[in-house]
């Protein structure tokens, strides 16, 4: 094994605090406590773990709206605050679960609204890095529905052509929203139209996150050369789009089908690390009790801190860094 | 002082802006080599070739890639060569950029420009000769400039620069040429700040607000309704966000009466804007109301194009109507 015990538990931590979070936002709006829209990732989680132990303190991120694995980047605190309309929490709580971000700081990049909008401000940071001469790379990901979006294709020609440090990641679920990927399009892999802009495109099987991990190391490897990379990780959603969604257009046939295809990536990955004497039982046991205990202490100091109040959102130097006396 | 064309004042202030500030980009289709497809700014590559850079044709994509940039702090500069083009990357204007100081919790302005020149002039018809200023003036995060002069282009493009949040700057097509005026020295960094309106005629009968063509053509109304005994006040807003409402305001309570002009479609265009501050601001009015603008309709190809936006003529006779005359 190339990876050592510290680094393959931290994988396992990133996809089961990922999965867990879910579970406690799920637990959290069934009591009415929370408010909006929420997007699982379940059984995808294994991407996150690939990506985010590789992710350097130069390099820039935009997850999308499923990929709570990501929130390793984030103080979970803060999160939870910025997503309960805390004004603690990370940008006042006016972003709710996904619009949270933190360009200067945290590197994190915000996640448009408009699925796949975001494709093309992500390169222009990378833009930003290389015609400074700045180190590193931005990784932007968005699920199979936005690759439809024509800007990924425009962004992956201004990738080549001005050689940019960019990673684009789509995370194929087999599903947008509703839609199967077959009735998107007639891709059976997405990352093939990466050649056409001269971008090096893989897909990976999403359940692993070993492989993900070795897939993303040569992305980025080849990305720091100035050659940009698509990276497609082939999973399936066995979440609804949203908490509550009851999934009723998926056949339970092709469900089972699928599942089996793509099965669960954590209870794989403890086999794996027990099999091979890694760890054992008791300490999966134990880093998963932590990370629940994490992920609740997060939640009860959120639900301490002061709710954000409409007129805190509103005013001329709100939207404008300069008012010019207030003159709008 | 420097006596140049408008599009000569605005090369000059970006030259010299770019000299101070080596984070300034231009970027556009046909920008670099061939200078721009409406004002030559032919200095500007010449003098940094790595920081004005030709883009494939895709406004969406070159847009998008300047958002990025200002996200992490540079001062990109997008030239549309038309504005007509504007809605292929309107889905970054509205969200990416005027909404990011505000969704980051004032943490990551995004000083960058986006200029176009507006209007009619290249007779080119329906698809290169729009005025776009009312479909931009409801997304609150954008500002929104509309030099007519040299002398303004040259300092307002200065700050428009150094501004920290997004401007839309639109120049007028009939006038980037046919206006010369003198511009300050360089040594004397002459920044024009925004939301300042600049009387360009006193005046006591009627006020009329006025951009671009139409405040060329209400000038020289102006000139001509003199002699008929009609004093007119005449203000350029030089940026309608944020707009000088106080100076309008003061100039209606002096004369009583209120024309407004400009070269854009009258429903949904920024007169109407104008109107309802000044109608919510005083009782001053002593009549209703005129707006001068293109009815509501689209423009041909060839010269035709004058005949269908509004002029000199229109602006005098809604003049005397305002007066009754």
């Amino acid at each position: 094994m190339k990876y050592s015990k510290e680094q393959l538990v931290e994988m396992y931590k990133i996809m089961q605090r990922s999965r867990l979070f879910d579970k406690r936002v799920a637990t959290e709006s069934k009591k009415g406590k929370l408010v909006g829209m929420f997007h699982f990732g379940t059984n995808q989680e294994a991407f996150e773990a690939g990506l985010m132990p590789l992710i350097g303190p130069d390099d820039y991120i935009k997850p999308y709206h499923r990929n709570h694995g990501c929130l390793s980047l984030c103080d979970l605190k803060l999160y939870v605050a910025g997503m309960l309309e805390r004004t603690t929490g990370y940008n006042m709580g006016i972003g709710g679960d996904y619009h949270q971000q933190d360009i200067k700081d945290l590197h994190l990049l915000p996640i448009d609204g408009l699925i796949g909008a975001d494709w093309l401000p992500d390169t222009g940071v990378a833009m930003a890095l290389k015609v400074q001469k700045k180190p590193g790379v931005v990784f932007s990901c968005n699920g199979d529905g936005g690759a439809q979006m024509g800007s990924l294709y425009e962004a992956m020609n201004f990738a080549s052509l001005f050689e940019l440090p960019i990673v684009y990641i789509v995370i194929n679920n087999g599903v947008a929203m509703t839609t199967p990927t077959e009735k998107e399009c007639k891709c059976s892999e997405i990352s093939g139209r990466a050649a056409g802009f001269n971008v090096k495109g893989v897909t990976v099987w999403g359940q692993d996150p070993i492989a993900i991990r070795e897939a993303m190391e040569a992305a980025i490897e080849s990305a720091k050369r100035g050659e940009p990379a698509l990276v497609e990780i082939k999973t399936y959603r066995t979440c609804g789009h949203y908490f509550g969604d009851p999934r009723d257009y998926v056949p339970e046939e092709k469900d089972e089908r699928m599942k089996e295809k793509y099965p669960d990536p954590i209870p794989r990955f403890e086999k794996i690390l027990q099999d091979m004497d890694i760890c054992t039982e008791e300490e999966l046991k134990g880093y998963t009790k932590a990370i629940k205990k994490e992920i609740a202490e997060a939640f009860e100091w959120a639900y301490e801190q002061p709710k954000i109040q409409g007129y805190m959102t509103k005013g001329a130097d709100k939207i404008f860094s300069n008012t010019e006396g207030g003159k709008l | 002082m420097r006596k140049v064309s408008y599009a000569k004042a605005l090369e000059l202030a970006l030259y010299e802006e770019m000299k101070k500030d080596s984070s300034i980009y231009y970027m556009g289709e046909d920008v670099a080599v061939f200078g721009g497809a409406i004002t030559k700014l032919f200095s500007l590559h010449e003098n940094f070739p790595d920081r004005v850079i030709d883009m494939p044709l895709d406004e969406n994509g070159f847009t998008g890639l300047a958002t990025g940039m200002a996200w992490m702090g540079m001062r990109p500069i997008v030239e549309y060569m038309y504005p007509d083009f504007m809605p292929l990357a309107m889905a970054t204007i509205a969200h990416a950029i005027s909404k990011q100081y505000w969704l980051s919790n004032q943490k990551c302005p995004v000083p960058m420009v986006i200029r176009s020149a507006q209007g009619i002039g290249s007779q080119c018809g329906a698809h290169h000769s729009e005025c776009v200023e009312g479909w931009l003036m409801n997304y609150p995060g954008l500002k929104i400039a509309v030099p007519t002069f040299p002398e303004d282009a040259y300092g307002m493009m200065k700050h428009a620069v150094r501004d920290n949040d997004p401007v839309i700057w639109l120049d007028c097509r009939t006038t980037v040429y046919t206006t010369e005026a003198e511009i300050p020295e360089e040594d004397e960094d002459a920044e024009i700040p925004f939301g300042e309106a600049k009387i360009k005629r006193t005046g006591t009968d009627v006020t009329i607000v006025a951009w671009h063509k139409l405040l060329i053509d209400a000038l020289a109304a102006a000139e001509e309704l003199e002699k008929e005994g009609i004093s007119c006040e005449v203000i350029d807003p030089r940026t309608l966000i944020p707009f000088d409402i106080d100076t309008v305001v003061k100039s209606v309570e002096k004369t009583g009466h209120l024309v407004i002009a400009h070269e854009a479609n009258i429903r949904g265009g920024f007169g109407g804007e104008i109107a309802a501050q000044v109608t919510e601001r005083t009782t001053a009015l002593q009549a209703p109301i005129e707006r001068v603008g293109t009815e509501n309709t689209y423009i041909p190809v060839g010269m035709v194009e004058f005949e269908v936006v509004p002029g000199k003529a229109e602006v005098i006779n809604a003049v005397k109507k305002v007066l009754g005359k």
